[in-house]
């Protein structure tokens, strides 16, 4: 059969919908890639525990940061308000951050170079140091990892759901066409005596177009689709 | 921690979400016999035939997407500003004003989910009018309860993926506790329902006949969904920020309190449907 109206219609919506979830797909590997990431890289950070006492009320901790990583660090404690001082030696031993503050203390800042990084941590108003709840860790977004995952995954996904949407949109277009009407064969002589043309695409339907029934016995016509005349 | 487990809790940040939405639909199938005419939003498209159910299962995504999208976009938007108003009108108090922003997600979350629920029965409602054999023999309040609960559960996912990463998170960084778990295992459970629930709630007075009663019903149960969703925020915030009671007390007796208040909206819910009407009601109630 040569390809009708209706065809076309649903070979455009399977494909619509097809691309559609996979543009879902894409997204939510796009997610869980960057996800994956991040916990691998928070994995790697440090916890309260990793600290050790250097000296009264001094703790301290190192790790290794790639150089223009983020630093993220976040010092919380179940009563606010308590008191210290994190200061951050760089690979080479100098000053390179000091922060006096009270928890909850929640904020990223940036590596310059690579190596070992020093966090030393001072209560300064003699409390418990395990009260407070610390993570730290760097993550960085390489140009790799941006371009060959996210970033990429990224530009499928919008691909994706466009042609899709645009394809669903086609085909809801072409399902709402005006179809061709047909008439009963001597309808074009009883024009105004109160028959209504009848359209041929609702087959299997009880009610017709125009919200009237039309049960098949009525119409018992056999050259009812001899003749096609547009409306 | 090896590359393994993170890439193993990744797969289940996406993951656990989209189980939790597919076991409550299919519960909420069972449960309720019509919403599988209606679900997922074949409304306006089921007489149509095999296209029409391929536009229609290509359309499913699009419009979570967009519903998610646009409700957590506003959501955002508002509460970062009220944020930052509470922090200048609270200035000094970290605790007033963690609570008042914890607080404040009721409202502002139930508006903008409500908001794009109405889009979407506004679209299906332009379709009814111009295909109005379509509307025959349906029920269209039971119709805007299950857009409300499509738009919340849309929203819901996103959240919790969202929360999932930052359980996992934690998860990673610290030894197996109750307290390490527990946000997961209630995101796991109520996360993506709670919140289809809510703007379910929200969503009785879309389908109603006169414009009295769609003002009428809205007005009450987004007060109800709303006043849920603070409590249940502000529980949480009152147990971590004031109580002397700490571990796992805590942690159990904010769990009682939050299933309740969640079983409490389930049966409002319950109510708002079987008082609406038989399934095969005649254009509105």
């Amino acid at each position: 059969m040569k390809g009708s109206q209706k065809e076309k219609g649903g070979t455009l919506a399977r494909w619509g919908a097809l691309l559609t979830w996979l543009s879902i797909a894409a997204l939510l590997l796009s997610a869980m890639v960057f996800v994956i990431y991040m916990l691998d890289q928070t994995s790697s950070g440090l916890v309260e525990d990793d600290f050790k006492e250097i000296e009264g009320s001094t703790w301290r901790s190192e790790m290794h940061i790639e150089e223009y990583s983020t630093i993220s660090i976040s010092i919380t404690s179940k009563d606010d308000d308590v008191s210290f001082t994190l200061r951050i030696l760089d690979p080479s031993d100098d000053l390179y951050e000091s922060y006096t503050d009270t928890t909850p203390m929640i904020f990223d800042l940036s590596a310059g170079e690579s190596g070992s990084y020093q966090f030393l941590l001072t209560i300064d108003n003699g409390d418990d140091f395990k009260d407070l709840s610390i993570t730290i860790y760097s993550y960085s977004f390489g140009i790799l990892f941006m371009c060959c995952g996210v970033s990429s995954l990224g530009l499928v996904f919008m691909a994706l759901i466009i042609t899709g949407f645009v394809l669903l949109m086609v085909a809801i277009y072409q399902r709402n066409r005006r179809p061709k009407v047909l008439l009963r064969p001597d309808a074009h002589f009883q024009q105004g005596s109160g028959y209504r043309p009848i359209r041929n695409n609702y087959p299997d339907q009880e009610v017709g177009p125009y919200g009237y029934r039309y049960p098949p016995q009525q119409y018992q016509d056999p050259y009812q689709n001899s003749r096609r005349f547009d409306r | 921690m090896s590359l393994a487990v993170s890439m193993l809790f990744g797969l289940l940040v996406v993951i656990l979400p989209f189980i939790s939405f597919s076991v409550w639909a299919l519960l909420f199938m069972s449960l309720f016999p019509y919403s599988r005419k209606t679900f997922p939003l074949s409304i306006f498209l089921k007489e149509w035939g095999a296209t029409a159910k391929f536009i229609s299962l290509g359309l499913i995504p699009l419009f979570l997407l967009a519903s998610s999208m646009i409700s957590a976009g506003i959501s955002i938007v508002l509460e970062l500003g009220f944020a930052l108003v509470a922090s200048m009108v609270f200035a000094g108090d970290t605790n007033i004003t963690l609570m008042t922003v914890l607080m404040s997600a009721g409202p502002i979350e139930e508006s903008a989910k409500l908001l794009c629920a109405a889009l979407i029965y506004m679209t299906v409602f332009l379709i009814w009018k111009k295909r109005p054999q379509m509307a025959k023999r349906r029920n269209r309040v039971k119709d805007g309860l299950i857009i409300g609960l499509l738009a919340g559960a849309s929203f819901g996912l996103l959240e919790s993926i969202l929360y999932m990463f930052s359980g996992f998170n934690t998860l990673i960084s610290r030894p197996l506790t109750l307290s390490t778990i527990d946000p997961l295992i209630w995101r796991f459970t109520l996360g993506v329902s709670l919140h289809a629930v809510y703007t379910g709630l929200a969503s009785a007075g879309l389908g109603r006949s006169t414009l009295m009663k769609k003002v009428a019903f809205t007005s009450i149960f987004l007060s109800a969904a709303t006043i849920l969703h603070s409590l249940n925020n502000g529980i949480q915030g009152y147990f971590t920020l004031y109580s002397d009671i700490e571990g796992i007390t805590q942690i159990i007796i904010t769990d009682i309190i939050q299933f309740g208040l969640a079983a409490s909206a389930v049966v409002l819910f319950i109510v708002l449907w079987k008082t609406s009407g038989p399934d095969q009601g005649e254009n509105g109630n």
